[in-house]
C-alpha cells in the first residue's frame, strides 16, 4: 500500500476532532435531558423525552413543570454555558494565556458592581424599568463600561498584551474595592440580595432572557467564525501571526469587545458563574487542539455541558434545595481544572 | 526588484536604522544581511516586510512597501521572525496550513494542501508533521517556522536568522533549498545571519551593517574585507580560498583578545 499523503493524514486527523465535537453534542443532549428530568419532582428521562417531542401527550401539570419551569432553566444553562465557554476561549487566545477567563479583565466584577448599585440604590423605581430587568441591565452596563474603559486605555497606550493585562488587573482591584464599598453602605436586605446575586443562579431564567442571550451568542459566534483563521494564527504566536498579515492589536481589541459582550450578557442574567469560561476551553483544547475551527465550537459545547452538569448537581446535592450554580461550578471546577492541568503536564513530559 | 533608499527607523528616541541605502537587488538574488548584535539587521528586515514604520523609501517593483494594501503585502512578502514558533499544542502541519489560510485567504484548501506537501517534503518534515510543537526541539520548530513562510510562496523572503538553531547538515540544506527556490521561481531572499561562511558560500550579495548604518554591500568576496570585518565586528580576519576553491572567512581574533601568531585562539589555561 503506498504511503498516505500528508493531506490524507490531515483529513483523518480533522475527522477525529470532528468526532469529538459530535460526542460533545451527544453528551450535551444527554445532560440537557437529565437536567430537565432532575428536580424536586423527579421525572423519568423517557417521559421527559416524550414530553419534549410531543408536548400534547403531557398532562397539564407535567406540561407546566417541563415546559414552563424546567425547560427555561435547562436552556438557560446551555446558552449561558456556551457564552462563557466561547468568551473564555477567545480570551485565552487573545491574551495568549490558558489561565485567562472572562473574569481576568474584571468583566464579572464590573457586572457585580452594576448589579450591586441597582440593588443597593433600588434603581427600579426612578427609571420605571421592569423589576426583573433592572439588575441585569445595570450589570450589563457595568461590564460594558469596564470593558470600554480598558479598550479606550488600550487604544491610547497600544493594545499590547502587557498593557491590556495591566489595565485589566488594575480594573479587577478597583472594582473589587467599589463592590465592597457598596456592600458596606447597603442595608441588610440589599446586602443579602447582592450576596445572593454574586453566587450566580439559573433560577432567574425566562424565555425572553434566553432569547436575548441566544441572539448575542449567535451574533458573536458569527463574527468569531469570520476571524477563525486569524485567531488560529494568533494562537500560533504573535510574531508569526503578524507575519501572516494578522493585525494583532486590532484583532485583540475586537475580540475583547466580543468577549465582554458575551460575558456581560451571560453574567447579567444569572449572576457570577465562575470556572466555566476557564475549564470549558481547557477541555476543548485537550481534545480539539488549537485549530479554532474545532476549538471554538468545542469550547462552546464544553461550556454548555459543564453548566448543564452543574445545574443537575445543584439540584441533586441536597434534595429539595437548589444550590446556586456559581457555587457548584466553583466546587466542581477547581478539582476538574487541577486534573486537566496535571494531565496536560504529564502529557507534555512524555 | 527591491530598492532601499535612505531608510531610517527609530524606537522611541533611539534610532536603530540611520539612512540605510542599498543598490538595487534584482530577481534571483540571495542577500545575506550581516553585522554584529544590535547592528539593526532584524529591524531592517522588519522595515522591508512593512511590519515597522520607517522613513525613507523601500520599493518593491517600483511600489512603496508601506503603501501596499495589507493583503498584497502579505502575499508578496514573507517575513520569518528570529524566534522559532512558540511551544503549543499545534501539530506542525496544522500550524503551517492555518497560518497560510490566514495569510492567503484567496487560496483554496486544496492549493494550500499542495503547497504544504511540497514544503514538508523539501524540509523533510513529513515524520514530524503530526507531532505537537510542544514535543519538538528548537531546531525542529525553527524548520516549522520556515515552512510557515515558504508555504505562502511569497515573492520576497525575509528570514531572520533561519539557521540559528539548526545542526550543521540543516544549516547547509536550508541554504541549498533557498538557492533552488530562487532558481525555480525567482524572487528575492534576504537572510539575516551570523555565520559568515554560510553567507560567503551561498549568498550572491552581502549587506554588512553596523550601528544601524550600511558598512559594505556587494558580492561576499569583495564586500567582506579585512577592513570591513574589523569595522563591523571589531575582529581581525580575512577571506581566503580553500583547497576546493570555496571562499572561507578566517577570524584571527577579536581586537581586544589575545590570538596566536598562526591565527588560532590562545587556549585559556586549564582548557584541553
Amino acid at each position: 500500500m503506498p504511503p498516505r499523503s500528508l493531506s490524507d493524514r490531515y483529513k483523518r486527523f480533522q475527522f477525529r476532532r470532528l468526532a469529538w465535537l459530535i460526542l460533545f453534542v451527544v453528551i450535551l443532549a444527554v445532560t440537557f435531558v437529565v437536567n430537565v428530568a432532575s428536580g424536586p419532582a423527579g421525572l423519568p428521562v423517557m417521559q421527559v423525552v416524550n414530553g419534549l417531542i410531543d408536548p400534547e401527550s403531557l398532562t397539564s401539570a407535567l406540561h407546566v413543570i417541563i415546559w414552563d419551569v424546567r425547560l427555561p432553566f435547562a436552556v438557560m444553562a446551555v446558552v449561558v454555558g456556551a457564552c462563557l465557554g466561547l468568551a473564555g476561549a477567545e480570551m485565552q487566545t487573545v491574551l495568549n494565556n490558558p489561565l485567562a477567563s472572562p473574569a481576568t479583565l474584571g468583566i464579572s466584577y464590573a457586572a457585580t458592581l452594576g448589579a450591586s448599585i441597582a440593588i443597593a440604590f433600588d434603581l427600579a423605581g426612578p427609571f420605571g424599568l421592569p423589576e426583573d430587568y433592572v439588575t441585569p441591565l445595570f450589570a450589563f452596563l457595568g461590564a460594558v463600561a469596564a470593558m470600554s474603559l480598558i479598550q479606550l486605555l488600550s487604544r491610547l497606550y497600544g493594545a499590547s498584551l502587557e498593557i491590556v493585562i495591566l489595565f485589566g488587573i488594575a480594573m479587577v482591584f478597583a472594582l473589587q474595592a467599589l463592590v465592597s464599598l457598596i456592600q458596606f453602605v447597603a442595608d441588610s436586605n440589599s446586602l443579602q440580595q447582592i450576596v445572593f446575586w454574586t453566587m450566580g443562579s439559573l433560577a432567574r431564567a425566562t424565555w425572553q432572557k434566553i432569547l436575548i442571550i441566544a441572539v448575542v451568542l449567535a451574533v458573536c459566534s458569527f463574527f468569531s467564525a469570520m476571524q477563525i483563521w486569524r485567531l488560529t494564527a494568533l494562537r500560533g504566536g504573535e510574531e508569526y501571526a503578524r507575519s501572516a498579515g494578522v493585525q494583532v492589536e486590532r484583532l485583540r481589541l475586537v475580540t475583547l469587545f466580543r468577549v465582554s459582550v458575551l460575558a456581560a450578557v451571560a453574567v447579567a442574567f444569572t449572576g457570577v458563574i465562575g470556572f466555566v469560561g476557564l475549564v470549558g476551553p481547557h477541555i476543548a483544547r485537550l481534545v480539539c487542539g488549537e485549530d479554532h475551527r474545532y476549538f471554538l465550537p468545542g469550547s462552546i459545547l464544553a461550556g454548555a455541558i459543564i453548566l448543564s452538569g452543574a445545574s443537575v448537581a445543584s439540584k441533586s446535592i441536597i434534595p429539595g434545595i437548589i444550590i446556586p450554580d456559581g457555587i457548584v461550578t466553583a466546587l466542581v471546577g477547581v478539582p476538574m481544572f487541577l486534573i486537566l492541568v496535571l494531565t496536560q503536564m504529564r502529557k507534555g513530559r512524555r | 526588484m527591491l530598492d532601499v533608499n535612505d531608510v531610517t527607523l527609530a524606537y522611541g528616541k533611539s534610532r536603530v536604522l540611520e539612512g540605510v541605502s542599498f543598490p538595487t537587488m534584482t530577481d534571483g538574488n540571495l542577500v545575506g544581511v550581516l553585522g554584529p548584535n544590535g547592528a539593526g539587521k532584524s529591524t531592517f528586515l522588519r522595515a522591508v516586510s512593512g511590519l515597522s514604520r520607517y522613513a525613507g523609501s523601500i520599493r518593491l517593483d517600483g511600489k512603496e512597501v508601506s503603501g501596499l494594501p495589507h493583503r498584497d503585502r502579505t502575499r508578496l512578502i514573507g517575513f520569518m521572525p528570529q524566534s522559532p514558533p512558540i511551544l503549543s499544542g499545534f501539530v506542525a502541519y496544522e500550524l503551517v496550513v492555518s497560518s497560510c489560510r490566514a495569510a492567503r485567504p484567496e487560496l483554496t484548501g486544496a492549493q494550500v494542501a499542495q503547497s504544504a506537501e511540497q514544503v514538508f517534503e523539501q524540509l523533510e518534515l513529513e515524520d514530524l508533521a503530526f507531532r505537537p510543537l510542544s514535543q519538538m526541539s528548537g531546531g525542529q520548530r525553527q524548520l516549522v517556522g520556515l515552512a510557515q513562510i515558504l508555504v505562502r510562496d511569497p515573492q520576497v523572503l525575509l528570514l531572520d536568522e533561519p539557521s540559528s538553531a539548526l545542526d550543521l547538515k540543516w544549516q547547509v540544506t536550508v541554504f541549498q533549498i533557498l538557492r533552488r527556490r530562487l532558481q525555480a521561481r525567482g524572487g528575492i531572499c534576504l537572510v539575516a545571519l551570523h555565520d559568515l561562511n554560510l553567507a560567503v558560500r551561498y549568498c550572491d550579495l552581502v549587506a554588512i551593517m553596523g550601528k544601524g548604518r550600511r558598512i559594505a554591500f556587494g558580492p561576499p568576496s569583495k564586500a567582506l574585507t579585512t577592513d570591513v570585518l574589523k569595522d563591523a565586528y571589531d575582529v581581525s580576519g580575512r577571506v581566503e580560498t580553500c583547497s576546493k576553491g570555496q571562499p572561507i572567512v578566517l577570524v584571527d581574533g577579536a581586537e581586544n583578545t589575545d590570538s596566536t601568531p598562526d591565527g588560532m585562539f590562545k587556549m585559556v589555561s586549564g582548557e584541553k
